[in-house]
């Protein structure tokens, strides 16, 4: 019979999904109909860049949340390292603010006792090598009764080959034992296709891609892993979901908040690395990807890869015919007056930086063939909506003509991804009478009105994901890298053919010139 | 749940198709317009006879509220020679939303008919059942009678939930046989809480030695506390999916009547020992191997929702199949 302590079990002993792989064990007649346990084995977290802003908002609260819903295992330990100097009890009391700040949830006494006792400090720089030993010492400690270890790159994204390294040198990047070891790290994955590719390479110097968890928050959005569910859940969507059924599809984020004080990375960034790159794509591989073989991370990101790689490159001239970018100017938002973009603190006064985008892709593949995808994105916009919209062809017959039927608009899928979450269809509906009157009307789902249960936040779902590993979603080297090849080219063809910077007020919904692109093929941008 | 009014009020009853209506008048005189929620709403009706504990069972169906907005009916009948009234009290759970209308998240109906009412209760229960939407009966207490017409019942009531951890499964033999006849569909809130004895069999049947082993274990020791349904249906469910047959079973079994309820199976060469420790389960493969530990099902609300989350399980009616052939009883379905 067996002996190894290991054999057998499910409990992860190398740094991918064992966990999960062993225990659905497909020959293992017991298994059937039990849902993997969703509880990590015992680990130590050490988030790099604790005393900053993410770690302060999102982790700690995230954190927090998880012990309240009682899925943190025991043991766990949570080592935060910063240059600031700090002890165990000064990082509990920062914890305490930030929760008591930023947790969706009010802080409770006895979970946060328990919580707080196993918060600990550790000060150190990035680029010291005795930060590493202080922290291999610490963990050593640890190892025994917490076998896991998750690194959380909470610093600026140039530190985490540094990072990456030091933790090699160290001895820290590969599991020991019967542990696991796994690291996530923050977007932006590089700022451009070398970049993304050099990073990925110094992060696989230490890790291997199984052990690279890439954050981004959008997928741990409960709206958006509704994406999957409503996909392939339901009998009645998917054969209409292609080019014979729609006729064009939108994706809109919209925010009305500006760079609230992050000039410095927005001024190299803009729009089209910010938001397109990463959200708006993620949104639109799982929107156009064909249906999964399994649920399992690699089966999805597989058809995710495919979407991105089908994505018609935009080369030459067609930057310009395919592509809008804007920049806003001064304006009235949420009725408060507010400065154009080039009035914002440390923003050049001459800067060329896109806070819009807007773009018609095509995905040159069988089912989404000469279908127009729109996409757009922008900052200080009317409002804060982030929305698919999936407009249908209208009926071959037109057997209600006008004046019966005047306003009759075609089908229309609405995905609101936030606020408001949910999903409207509209369609035609008889208006009570004597006379044949259609108008339009909308069926409206919305988890507020559905749901009691508040949905947890997407750090929330992630952090415990990469607890669990269980990889489905975070962002795959390929993934990153294909969608940086897109990203790219525009780049490139923008500098080359000098695409114009339209203005747009402030509290618009972007520049006439978006207007215009969509136009051409007879549609209109979405008013939500 | 957070911004939530609740709201009482009394029906002289009984209530029937005019429900909605009904309740909508004495929302809008309470608190204005008030508009249902939609999605995920199912109906649970719960049957509590005399036997059945006295319990704050509003309390439990605004606690459902939080993940399955519903509609919950309490029948109690009350004395079957008193007049027929069937007086009704209401509890509403009403979230309220800045701007819009407030939501109904829950209604929660307790009924206490007496006299011909209370004898014909599934009629006043039929038009309070939600259309094309998930229905289910939770009977607390003892079993109904042999001539109880699980036919009637299966015109608007898809699901039977019984718990066996209060009745045993001996004792509720022959309605289970009947309401099976009757198509409808067996839950039990104690499969729900044999999860992680489940979670830990399978978690040694990884190993394809163990697994092989297992289905010729040497003999299993249980040490059961009082009422050993539990280890009858536990074993069913091993028995059905290890293809054990009832006299290999028979053979094997070493039962004992000890706390806390431990199983063992003794393997070649090597003892897996499952015990109950407190809140969790214990898993001992072997004693060179570490421990491991699994939390049990918290309380009868996560078996509920356990329940009215996932659906029929059809694992349980192999389990359940095998264990009530197991129990000694009258031979109606053999």
């Amino acid at each position: 019979m067996p002996s190894s302590p290991a054999k057998g079990w499910s409990m992860g002993h190398n740094a991918g999904r064992e966990e999960v792989v062993v225990s659905m064990d497909r020959d293992n007649p017991l298994r059937e109909g039990l849902e993997p346990e969703r509880r990590p084995a015992p680990f130590a977290l050490v988030i790099f860049g604790a005393t900053g802003d993410l770690c302060r908002r999102k982790l700690l609260p995230a954190l927090y949340n998880l012990a309240v819903d009682r899925w943190l295992p025991e043991p766990y330990a949570v080592v935060g390292v910063g240059r600031s100097p700090m002890n165990d009890t000064a990082f509990r009391e920062t914890a305490q603010r930030a929760i008591d700040q930023h947790s969706r949830r009010p802080r409770q006494a006895p979970v946060w006792e328990q919580f707080a006792s196993h918060l600990y400090y550790l000060q150190g720089e990035i680029h010291d090598p005795t930060t590493y030993r202080k922290l291999a010492e610490t963990l050593q400690g640890l190892a025994a009764a917490m076998p896991g270890r998750l690194y959380y790159l909470a610093t600026p994204p140039t530190l985490y080959p540094e990072v990456a390294r030091q933790l090699g040198t160290a001895g820290l990047g590969q599991p020991r034992g019967s542990g696991w070891t796994r690291i996530i790290v923050e977007k932006p994955f590089g700022h451009d296709l070398e970049s993304a590719r050099q990073l990925n390479l110094a992060l696989h110097q230490v890790f291997a891609e199984e052990q690279l968890y890439r954050i981004d928050h959008y997928l741990g959005k409960e709206t958006v892993q509704n994406l999957l569910v409503f996909r392939f859940a339901n009998g009645i969507f998917e054969p209409i979901w292609n080019q014979q059924y729609i006729d064009h599809v939108q994706i809109t984020v919209a925010e009305s908040i500006g760079i609230e004080g992050r000039a410095n990375y927005y001024e190299s960034a803009g729009a089209l690395r910010d938001m397109v790159q990463n959200h708006m794509f993620q949104l639109l591989s799982l929107l156009a990807m064909e249906p999964p073989v399994t649920l399992e991370a690699d089966a999805i990101r597989d058809e995710k890869v495919k979407v991105l790689k089908a994505v018609r490159p935009l080369a030459g001239h067609a930057v310009n015919e395919e592509t809008v970018r804007g920049q806003y100017q001064a304006g009235v938002v949420d009725g408060q007056p507010v400065p154009g973009y080039r009035e914002e603190t440390g923003v050049n006064p001459a800067s060329d930086t896109e806070t819009y985008v807007a773009m018609r892709l095509f995905i040159d593949n069988w089912r989404w063939a000469g279908v127009p995808f729109y996409l757009r994105t922008g900052k200080r916009m009317s409002k804060r909506a982030t929305e698919i919209a999936i407009q249908f062809k209208r009926p071959p017959h037109r057997l209600f003509s006008a004046p019966s039927a005047a306003e009759l608009d075609p089908n229309l899928l609405a995905i609101k991804i936030q606020p408001d979450e949910g999903i409207i269809l509209r369609f035609g509906a008889k208006e009570p009478g004597a006379r044949i009157r259609v108008r339009t009307v909308n069926m409206e789902f919305l988890y507020d009105t559905s749901f009691a249960d508040p949905a947890p936040e997407a750090y929330e779902r992630l952090l415990l994901d990469a607890m669990l590993g269980d990889s489905t979603l975070f962002t795959r080297h390929d993934e990153v890298e294909q969608a940086w090849a897109i990203i790219t080219a525009i780049l490139e063809g923008w500098k080359r053919h000098r695409t114009p910077l339209h203005g747009y007020e402030a509290g618009s919904w972007g520049p006439s010139a978006a207007d215009d692109l969509i136009a051409r093929d007879l549609a209109r941008w979405r008013h939500l | 749940m957070a911004n939530a009014s609740i709201v009482r009020w009394e029906e002289p009853g009984p209530v029937g198709e005019d429900w909605p209506a009904r309740r909508d008048e004495q929302l809008a005189r309470q608190l204005g317009v008030v508009r249902p929620a939609t999605a995920t709403v199912l109906t649970l009706i719960l049957w509590l006879d005399a036997s059945a504990p006295l319990e704050n069972w509003s309390q439990l169906a605004q606690d459902l509220a939080q993940g399955h907005p519903s509609r919950v009916v309490v029948i109690h009948p009350g004395d079957p020679a008193g007049p027929p009234i069937c007086p009704v009290t209401v509890v509403a759970t009403v979230r309220q939303r800045a701007g819009v209308h407030p939501l109904l998240f829950s209604e929660f109906l307790y009924l206490r008919p007496e006299g011909t009412l209370a004898t014909h209760w599934i009629d006043l229960v039929q038009p309070l059942v939600m259309a094309d939407l998930p229905s289910y009966l939770w009977w607390v207490g003892l079993p109904p009678a042999a001539d109880f017409p699980w036919e009637l019942l299966r015109a608007g009531i898809a699901h039977l939930i019984i718990d066996s951890s209060q009745v045993e499964l001996s004792r509720w033999r022959s309605a289970l046989w009947r309401a099976w006849a009757a198509q409808m569909r067996l839950e039990d809130l104690q499969w729900q809480r044999l999860r992680p004895w489940r979670m830990a069999l399978a978690d040694l049947a990884d190993d394809p030695e163990r697994r092989q082993a297992l289905r010729r274990p040497e003999s299993l020791e249980a040490s059961w506390e009082a009422g050993e349904d539990d280890l009858t249906l536990l074993l069913g469910w091993l028995a059905a999916r290890l293809n054990w047959s009832r006299a290999s079973l028979a053979e094997l079994l070493v039962r004992r009547q000890t706390n806390p309820a431990t199983l063992a199976v003794h393997l070649p060469g090597e003892t897996a020992t499952l015990r109950r420790r407190g809140p969790q389960l214990e898993l001992c493969p072997d004693p060179k191997e570490p421990p491991r530990l699994y939390p049990a099902v918290s309380n009868r609300l996560s078996a509920l929702r356990d329940v009215l989350s996932r659906g029929h399980d059809p694992l349980l009616d192999q389990a359940l199949e095998w264990a009530l052939r197991a129990i000694p009883g009258d031979r109606l379905a053999d």
